[in-house]
Parts: C-alpha cells; sequence; structure tokens
C-alpha cells in the first residue's frame, strides 16, 4: 500500500527555516528602516547646514558675483581660482600665512613635546602648574588680542618694561606697530593661547608609552638622549602627526588675532589669507572670489594635512 | 511589538525635530501688534504695502547708546504718543553691514538703524535697501528740516543722485585737538593763553619739534603730535590733509587725488615729522593711540575727531586744559566731516513711524546739545549750535560746514584698504614717496570710482 508519505521532517524544518527568514529579514529591515530614520535629523542638519552651504559657496566660487554691485552671480568656471594668482594682497596674504605656520607650527611642537616631558619626569610638575600652563587656552582669542595690544605697547607695555628691568631696554619698541616684529609678535600670542592644548596631548603620549621599553633600553646601556630618540620619538609618532594636523589647520586658518590687534597693518605686515578673505567678503561684497580664496585654503590644509599622514606611515612603515 | 515600540520612538523623535526646526524659522509677521494702513503709499513706501506697525524697533551703533540720549528720547517719545512702543538695542557691526544680507532678503530686526554710516550706506542705496527721505525735508509748522536748515555736508554726504536716504543728527569734523597747558609752556600761545594755530605745515613741524618731551635716554615722554594713520582713519586723516591744503581731495577728473603738490607736500610732512622724532605712528595699529594719549597726558597735538578735545577736558581735568585749533587752511578750505546718521529700511513695517521718531527726537534741539555738552558731538541742524556753551563749537561749525566728507566710488573699501596700507608703509620708512604714490595710482587704477547710483 502506498502510504501518503508523512511531510519530510526536513522539509518542515526548511519551511519554518524559511518563515523564520523571512521574518528575520523582515525585522532587519524594520531595523534598518528605523536606524535610518534615525540618523536622517543627522543628515538634514548635515546637508542643510554644511553640505548645501559649501555645495553653493563651490558654486559661487566659480561665477563672477559681488553680493551688492551684481544681479545674479555670472559662470566664469575656474577665473576665480586662475586670477586670485595675480592679485598682489592675495600673493602677500599667502606668504604671510606661510610665514606665520613657520613661526608658529615647529615652536608649538617643540614647546608641546618640551614641556611635557619636563612635567613628565617631574623636573618641573605640579598639578598647579600644569593647570597655569593650560589656563590659555580657555581664554578668548578676541580678549588674549587686547590683553596682548597693551602688553606690547611701546608707551606703557609690560613687555618693554621688563625688558628695561634686565637691561635690555634698548631693543623695547611698539612691537606690533613695527612691519619686521609684528607678524612674530601675533605668533607668539597664539603660541601662548595654544601651547597648553600641546602639552597635554603630548603628555598624553608619553603616558602612553610603556615603561619597559625604557627599562630594556636602559638595560640595554642606553642613555637619555638615545632613549628619548629611539623610544620616545617613534612612540609619539600618532600624537605627532595630531599635533601637526591640527597646529597646521590653527595657522592657516589665523584670523581672529591680526583682525584685533593689527587689521593687517602696519602697512600689509600681518596681512593673512583669512583676514583677506574676510575682508572680500564683507567689506569689498566680492562673495564669489572670497568662496575660491577659502577653497584653496581649504585645499592648502588637506593636502599638508595628508602629506603629513603620508609621511608618519612611512616612517611607520 | 518592539517594532512597533521602536517605531514609536522613532515617529516621536521626527515629530521633535520637524518642531525644533519649524521653530528655527522666521516669523513672517511683524512681532509688534499690527494696525489698519494709515499712511498713503509714497515713493517711499515699499512696493508691497504692510500693515504699519506701532512698535518702532531701533538698532543704533554700541557707542552711540552712551553718547546719544536714545533711551531717554525712547522714553519722551512714548510719553507723547502712549500709542506706540519703542524699543532699543545695539548694532551688532558699528557700520550697519551686518544689516545688508537679510535687509536683502525681506527681513529685518530694525526699523530705525543709526549710526556712524554717513558714505558707508552706498552698498544700501545701490542694493536700493533704503527709503528715500526726501519729503522729510520740510518745513510742517513745527519742525523746520529744510534743507538749507542742516550744516551742509552732513546732509550732502547722504545724497545720491537726486535723493536723500539718510537723516543725520550729530556730526564730527576731523580738527586739532591740542593740550592747552603744553602749549603754553611751549610758548605757543596769545597774551590771553589761547593757543595760536599754525599756518603752515612748516609751522606744525616746528610746534611739534617744541612740544615733544624726552627723557635724558632720548626717550618720548610727551609726543609733540599724532595723526591718525589706523585701519579706520588713514583715508579721512590724507582726506582732511588735502582738504585743508587744497579744498578738496579729487584731481580733475574726479579720482581720489595722488599726484598733485598738495597731495606731495602734506605726506612729506607726514613722513619727516614722524621720522625726525616728534610725531608718533602708534595709530598705525592702534586706532586709539593719540586719544588715550593725549588723555594720559603723553600728547599735546592730535589730528583727529574734534569731539576728542570734550574727552581730553575730562580726563584732564578741566575745560581749560584741552581745547581745539585749525589745522593749516582748514579754517579756510574746511576738513573732513562725518554724519551720524539713521535710516529707514524699505521691508520695514514702520516707515512713517521711524519717520515721525526722527523728526520729533533725533533732531530735537534738547537731545543733540545734550550729545554736544557731554562728549563734544556737534548737532545736526545749524539752529541747535545756538546756546551752547563751550566757544569751540562756533570755530569747528565755521570749518565743519566747508568740510568734505567720504567719496560715494563703488569701491571706496578697496581705495580705504589700499590707502592704509600704502600710507602705513611710508609713515613707517618702508617704501619712499614716489613708491607711494605710484602704487596709490596704480591700485586705484585697478578700482571701479564710479559714483554709486541706485
Amino acid at each position: 500500500m502506498f502510504n501518503a508519505p508523512h511531510p519530510p521532517v526536513r522539509a518542515v524544518s526548511k519551511l519554518n527555516t524559511i518563515k523564520e527568514s523571512t521574518a528575520s529579514v523582515h525585522n532587519r529591515r524594520h531595523e534598518a528602516l528605523a536606524g535610518y530614520l534615525l540618523i536622517l535629523p543627522a543628515l538634514v542638519l548635515f546637508f542643510g547646514f554644511l553640505g548645501y552651504p559649501l555645495a553653493y559657496s563651490f558654486y559661487l566660487s566659480l561665477t563672477k558675483y559681488n553680493f551688492v554691485y551684481s544681479n545674479t552671480p555670472t559662470w566664469i568656471g575656474l577665473d576665480n581660482y586662475i586670477k586670485m594668482f595675480s592679485d598682489p594682497q592675495f600673493r602677500v596674504a599667502l606668504l604671510h600665512t606661510g610665514q606665520f605656520t613657520l613661526m608658529f607650527l615647529p615652536t608649538l611642537m617643540l614647546l608641546g613635546l618640551g614641556i611635557a616631558s619636563l612635567i613628565q619626569s617631574h623636573a618641573i610638575g605640579g598639578k598647579n602648574l600644569q593647570g597655569v600652563i593650560f589656563l590659555p587656552v580657555v581664554v578668548p582669542l578676541s580678549i588674549a588680542g587686547v590683553m596682548f595690544i597693551w602688553l606690547y605697547s611701546g608707551n606703557f607695555g609690560l613687555v618693554n618694561f621688563l625688558l628695561d628691568k634686565v637691561g635690555l631696554g634698548y631693543i623695547g619698541r611698539a612691537w606690533l606697530n613695527s612691519p619686521e616684529t609684528a607678524l612674530p609678535a601675533i605668533a607668539i600670542v597664539n603660541l601662548w593661547k595654544y601651547t597648553g592644548l600641546s602639552i597635554v596631548l603630548f603628555l598624553a603620549g608619553l603616558l602612553a608609552i610603556p615603561s619597559e621599553l625604557y627599562e630594556a633600553a636602559r638595560i640595554d646601556g642606553a642613555n637619555a638622549f638615545q632613549l628619548f630618540i629611539y623610544i620616545t620619538i617613534p612612540n609619539l609618532k600618532e600624537t605627532f602627526a595630531l599635533v601637526t594636523i591640527w597646529g597646521l589647520i590653527e595657522s592657516w586658518k589665523v584670523f581672529a588675532l591680526p583682525f584685533v590687534m593689527t587689521r593687517g597693518g602696519p602697512g600689509d605686515s600681518t596681512q593673512v589669507l583669512y583676514l583677506y578673505i574676510y575682508q572680500t567678503a564683507f567689506k569689498y561684497y566680492n562673495v564669489s572670489k572670497a568662496a575660491a580664496m577659502a577653497f584653496f585654503l581649504s585645499l592648502i590644509i588637506l593636502l599638508l594635512s595628508l602629506l603629513t599622514i603620508r609621511l608618519m606611515k612611512t616612517e611607520s612603515q | 511589538m518592539n517594532n512597533r515600540f521602536t517605531f514609536t520612538k522613532v515617529a516621536s523623535a521626527l515629530a521633535l525635530f520637524a518642531m525644533l526646526l519649524s521653530a528655527c524659522g522666521s516669523a513672517e509677521t511683524p512681532t509688534a501688534a499690527v494696525q489698519p494702513e494709515t499712511t498713503t503709499a509714497t515713493a517711499t513706501a515699499p512696493a508691497v504695502e504692510t500693515p504699519a506697525s506701532t512698535t518702532l524697533r531701533i538698532t543704533i551703533d554700541s557707542w552711540l547708546i552712551k553718547k546719544w540720549p536714545i533711551d531717554r528720547a525712547a522714553q519722551r517719545f512714548m510719553a507723547d504718543h502712549p500709542e506706540f512702543k519703542i524699543t532699543v538695542a545695539p548694532n551688532a557691526d558699528d557700520y550697519g553691514n551686518n544689516w545688508l544680507l537679510p535687509w536683502s532678503q525681506g527681513q529685518t530686526e530694525s526699523d530705525l538703524m543709526c549710526g556712524a554710516m554717513d558714505t558707508t550706506i552706498s552698498p544700501f542705496v545701490a542694493k536700493d535697501l533704503l527709503v528715500p527721505l526726501d519729503d522729510m525735508l520740510v518745513n510742517d509748522g513745527k519742525i523746520n528740516l529744510e534743507p538749507d536748515q542742516f550744516v551742509t555736508p552732513l546732509l550732502e554726504a547722504s545724497k545720491y543722485g537726486d535723493h536723500y536716504y539718510a537723516m543725520p543728527f550729530m556730526g564730527e569734523v576731523y580738527y586739532l585737538t591740542v593740550n592747552t597747558e603744553m602749549m603754553k609752556a611751549a610758548g605757543l600761545t596769545d597774551a590771553d593763553g589761547k593757543p595760536i594755530p599754525p599756518k603752515s605745515l612748516n609751522d606744525v613741524y616746528e610746534y611739534a619739534k617744541k612740544l615733544t618731551v624726552k627723557d635724558a635716554t632720548g626717550a618720548v615722554q610727551v609726543w609733540g603730535l599724532h595723526l591718525n594713520w589706523a585701519w579706520n582713519s588713514a583715508a579721512i586723516t590724507y582726506m582732511a590733509l588735502l582738504q585743508g591744503q587744497e579744498g578738496g581731495y579729487l584731481d580733475a577728473n574726479g579720482a581720489m587725488d595722488f599726484s598733485s603738490q598738495a597731495a606731495l607736500d602734506v605726506m612729506t610732512f607726514a613722513r619727516k615729522v614722524v621720522a625726525d622724532g616728534y610725531a608718533s605712528s602708534a595709530t598705525v595699529t592702534d586706532e586709539n593711540a593719540d586719544r588715550n594719549d593725549m588723555k594720559a597726558g603723553k600728547a599735546a597735538m592730535i589730528l583727529t575727531f574734534h569731539s576728542r578735545f570734550k574727552e581730553a577736558q575730562l580726563a584732564l581735568g578741566g575745560t581749560d586744559k584741552a581745547t581745539v585749533m585749525p589745522w593749516p587752511g582748514s579754517d579756510e578750505n574746511g576738513s573732513n566731516a562725518q554724519a551720524i546718521v539713521c535710516v529707514i529700511p524699505k521691508i520695514s513695517p514702520a516707515i512713517d513711524l521711524a519717520k515721525q521718531f526722527i523728526r520729533e527726537q533725533m533732531m530735537d534741539k534738547d537731545n543733540q546739545q545734550w550729545s554736544a555738552n557731554q562728549y563734544g558731538k556737534l548737532p545736526s541742524l545749524k539752529r541747535n549750535f545756538e546756546g551752547l556753551p563751550d566757544p569751540e563749537y562756533q570755530m569747528v561749525l565755521q570749518a565743519l560746514d566747508k568740510s568734505g566728507f567720504g567719496p560715494k566710488f563703488v569701491q571706496f573699501n578697496e581705495l580705504d584698504k589700499l590707502l592704509q596700507q600704502e600710507t602705513q608703509k611710508y609713515i613707517l620708512g618702508q617704501q619712499d614717496l614716489n613708491t607711494m604714490f605710484a602704487n596709490l595710482l596704480a591700485g586705484s587704477s585697478q578700482l571701479d570710482l564710479t559714483l554709486v547710483s541706485k
């Protein structure tokens, strides 16, 4: 007799698996949808407040458009990007920004690493001192600028007073009024402001280096200099990369201090790129040229940051 | 169940987000209570009629809140007209530039903007954002605001084509403020103890030389002279010097004069007096260095806005401690005037109310004289000079009435920056006279120096 076969157990199991799988897919879709919906506000904010303005300003950079004196933007392609290099003001601002970076960044690294090393080795220290070193970081940049205007004053500035007290009064001057010293004077204020943060970063990097490495090297006869060169420096690569990229960004986008302290003067000796971009956009209303310069500045920062990362990677390999 | 719960959470979050976004949007209706249109549309009214507001939102340069009795004026106006409400807030930017974008997009939180703007209203005029105020310049039987009632350059500064776009309520003029006691000690006063005005640039040089005090090491204790070459003053100083010298600062083509003998003379003088150590160059980076030095007794003469004499009197301890005197030629040719003005945006729902406030309060003699007596600021109406106690005002008024004001070039801001950079380099000895003028001519030739029009 031919018995109708029972549904095979395997088939039932498969059917259940399919049902479960379908439910699972359904659940996953729901979860995915919920996930997308949850990030939707962030996406809307991102595209609304960052993506769209960026795209629009890039479009503007490809047009000729004066906010006051043009009716509508006129497409000119890459003209703004090409012509900016024939603008002497732009070239001066670019040069000064580069000079500022060269004054600021290496000194920031040296001071940050040097002071962090001294703190780690307990040569200097105490939580109070660390607090004092970090204090300028929380002072608003514009207030720091106003404060240093008075410190740098030729007539009654503290800098000249102190120089006089230590017998160096003859080098005293109105530091911001001299085209030779104005930009370095601003770089010093920037260092005063940001060194504390670089110290914290370097200190964190130093504390993360395993002490066994130093002990092993000491057993092998390494002196303090060799420890620093062969243990400390290689183990701080990530910190160096971080501080370099952050320092590059801070120095290339320097604006508040020259704006508050000198307005680009005396002459054009502290005219930097960001200040020129601001003037072009908000004093001359030439928003398309300003946008092109701003994208150029971003490109410089991006390229220098990528170069830093690549150099660090190459070193690691 | 779980999914439903998740969706409920997500939906709630999105609803909250949507409410947040909608709260970020701007309200289309005015915040003030509205009343039916009470005024007829005129040439000054916006194209689309909006209900007139009973609230007037005044924004004013922050420095003016102290130096002009705006709060008192608002209180008086509300007492006279209880049906209206006045609010006063500081402008975020001293030249009102921050209003350009919102006004051009049809949004405003200001119905009446007041500040040191005079010809810096050019971009607003070019974008057709301001209400022409020609219809205010009449005698309505109570208050006479006909053009001849105003100090001429203060009103003319706001004239573009045939229309006036701003109402001046206060004025300044570049003039010499001097420390009277220092002048006396240097033998530069007459028998009555009044400072003797210098007649030529050579005289000013000799004055500065006599007035400069140095210590045993050669360090300057008192500067004989300050000329202001700051970012916001270099162009004004240049124009004032030229105006005094030859009665104007434009060449035959209507461009800034960078080639006349007078231009060469004034800049040669300006460099020499700094190079020889009788004038300070501190203003190149500190725009207030001159007035601070004057108030601290560290400067004997400063060429800047005349009202600094009042600050100096207050700081130095008496009305006999500081006074004004003309720069060579400025008593005959005038100097550089600055108008402090009010403008009304076309998109304001309170245009007529703003005009009424200007007429009744900003032109009021009591208010204008308060500012003169307290801070040395000049009235904009000639008749409001009557009764001012300080003898300096009549002298200053004469110079002011002959003075020029900033040019209404399309690219004046660029020219302003060029002047600042090139004059500063020259004053500090970074370049010679010929290079400076060559750079100024070359730079200005690249700019659009046609006059702004609507």
